[in-house]
């Protein structure tokens, strides 16, 4: 059984429209759902966590319909919203009653752990918090409450790099049970790369790709040449070009590449990039 | 829906000191000389204002967006504002006897005011959180100003129509009667804001 799968999915607004959304997240995995301002990673989330109507679709968390008792299925889900949501007067102690009066499965002793290993003060308000605290709190309580799907929407924005590193490697080592599986969204493509075992990028509402990561660093590489030597390969094998007066810089299939030809490897945000301007 | 309702209390505790110091003073204010009305039936007002007040916290800090991520039905997400504008009318209630108790020299409760100022809290959240559960805090607070405005004009309108045209009305306008007038609204004011609020997008 996978954690995730979303058939088909569209959703449109005015100015904006998610087209025909393809996601499978097996368990034990974590997903990097990468993609620009506004390419419908939140709505995605949101469509996952049924806050918004679908247009048409459907989308199974952890075996189960969304639309059927989405309320039992939240028991499961740990949520990351990059506004975090506690209210501004509420410290993180009284953010534990609050959850352990919301969640079934509330591990107070878990919770109070994550406070100090994130070294989140029990006692100041979250007003007074900064955003990288504000963030590191909400991550604290997704994790506190037995959660086998976390669905994190640019969680780790507004973190420092050591807190973020720590942070990546708390969501690594969640992943380990192979009951728990991660969705992650975010526009710090590195983070992602560092963690993810598939990638999906979304670019304007529609699904650029989604693999296995190491699939596509095995799957393609960057060359730098002539247009005349980039014209000799398979048009379809060209993921993505970069054009300027000294040659052609382009992402291409490494099958489809002429013997002899100097290819190196790629890094996910330059194929992002690449993709991204090519669509 | 045990958590939603401790947070919505915790920031009351933190939000609506000044409330309870102004309730205290209107309900003297009220009791006290011959009286005046104007202060308890103000107290009511502002008192029935208070879970809009709270949705307007949940609006700024995100809540409203986060409670949708959490294991609540939307159903529970609203009726927790009835169940804080029940315990608020209750605590002015409570607040209200006492004070006119001790102000009157123990001569005892005056229930009809009480049940006034029951009725005036309960009425203004039962016509404010339908509109805020449809349109947000700051569209809501427009229409629930105009609403106001139309209920006043109709009930003015009525009374100068009673008077010119001699009509009689049958029905009895005792406060038992118009406390069951009330509930009512308020049970159908929470139906129609669950309904409002399940068909919300975030």
């Amino acid at each position: 059984m996978n954690a995730l799968e979303i058939k088909n999915l569209s959703k449109s607004y005015p100015g904006f429209k998610l087209e025909n959304l393809n996601l499978t997240l097996p368990k034990g995995c974590i997903m990097g759902l990468i993609g620009e301002n506004g390419a419908g990673k939140s709505t995605t989330i949101k469509l996952i966590l049924n806050m918004i109507r679908r247009d048409s679709g459907t989308i199974t968390i952890l075996g189960k319909d969304n639309r059927n008792n989405i309320r039992l299925s939240k028991e499961d889900i740990g949520v990351v919203l990059d506004e975090v949501g506690i209210p501004a007067c509420l410290n993180a102690k009284q953010v534990n009653k609050v959850m352990k009066n919301t969640f079934r499965n509330w591990d107070e002793r878990l919770y109070s752990e994550y406070l100090q290993k994130l070294a989140i003060p029990a006692n100041k308000k979250f007003e007074d918090f900064s955003k990288g605290m504000k963030m590191k709190l909400g991550i604290a309580i997704a994790l506190s409450h037995h959660a086998k799907l976390l669905l994190l929407d640019e969680a780790t924005s507004g973190l420092d790099p050591v807190i973020r590193d720590e942070i990546l490697d708390i969501f690594s080592e969640f992943t380990r049970n192979e009951e728990h599986a991660i969705l992650i969204s975010s526009h710090i493509v590195s983070d992602l790369e560092k963690i993810c075992d598939y990638i999906a990028f979304l670019h304007q509402g529609k699904l650029l790709l989604c693999e296995e990561k190491d699939l596509l660093k095995a799957k393609y590489g960057i060359i730098h040449c002539t247009k005349e030597q980039l014209a000799e390969i398979d048009p379809k094998a060209i993921k993505g070009k970069k054009e300027n007066p000294y040659g052609v810089e382009a992402i291409v299939l490494r099958t489809a590449i002429p013997v002899g030809m100097a290819i190196s490897p790629i890094d996910i945000e330059q194929l992002f990039i690449f993709m991204a301007k090519e669509a | 829906m045990g958590g939603l309702l401790l947070k919505d209390i915790y920031q009351m505790i933190r939000y609506c000191k000044i409330f309870l110091v102004i309730a205290a003073l209107f309900t003297v204010l009220a009791f006290s000389g011959n009286g005046n009305l104007f202060f308890l039936l103000f107290l009511g007002i502002i008192g029935g204002m208070l879970p809009m007040n709270l949705l307007a916290y949940d609006e700024r800090d995100n809540w409203d967006i986060y409670a949708n991520t959490l294991p609540y039905s939307r159903a529970q997400i609203v009726s927790v504002k009835y169940l804080i504008g029940l315990i608020i009318g209750a605590g002015l209630i409570i607040l209200a006897a006492v004070l006119s108790v001790i102000m009157s020299d123990f001569r005892g409760l005056i229930w009809d005011l009480l049940l006034l100022l029951l009725t005036l809290n309960l009425l203004v959240t039962a016509l404010v959180l339908p509109l805020t559960f449809k349109f947000g805090v700051a569209k809501g607070r427009i229409f629930y100003y105009v609403l106001l405005g139309i209920c006043f004009a109709v009930s003015f309108a009525l009374a100068e129509l009673k008077k010119s045209m001699y009509i009689a009305f049958s029905v009895d306008f005792t406060m038992s009667n118009i406390v069951i007038v009330v509930i009512a609204i308020y049970l159908l004011s929470w139906l129609l804001s669950v309904r409002f609020y399940k068909k919300r997008q975030f």
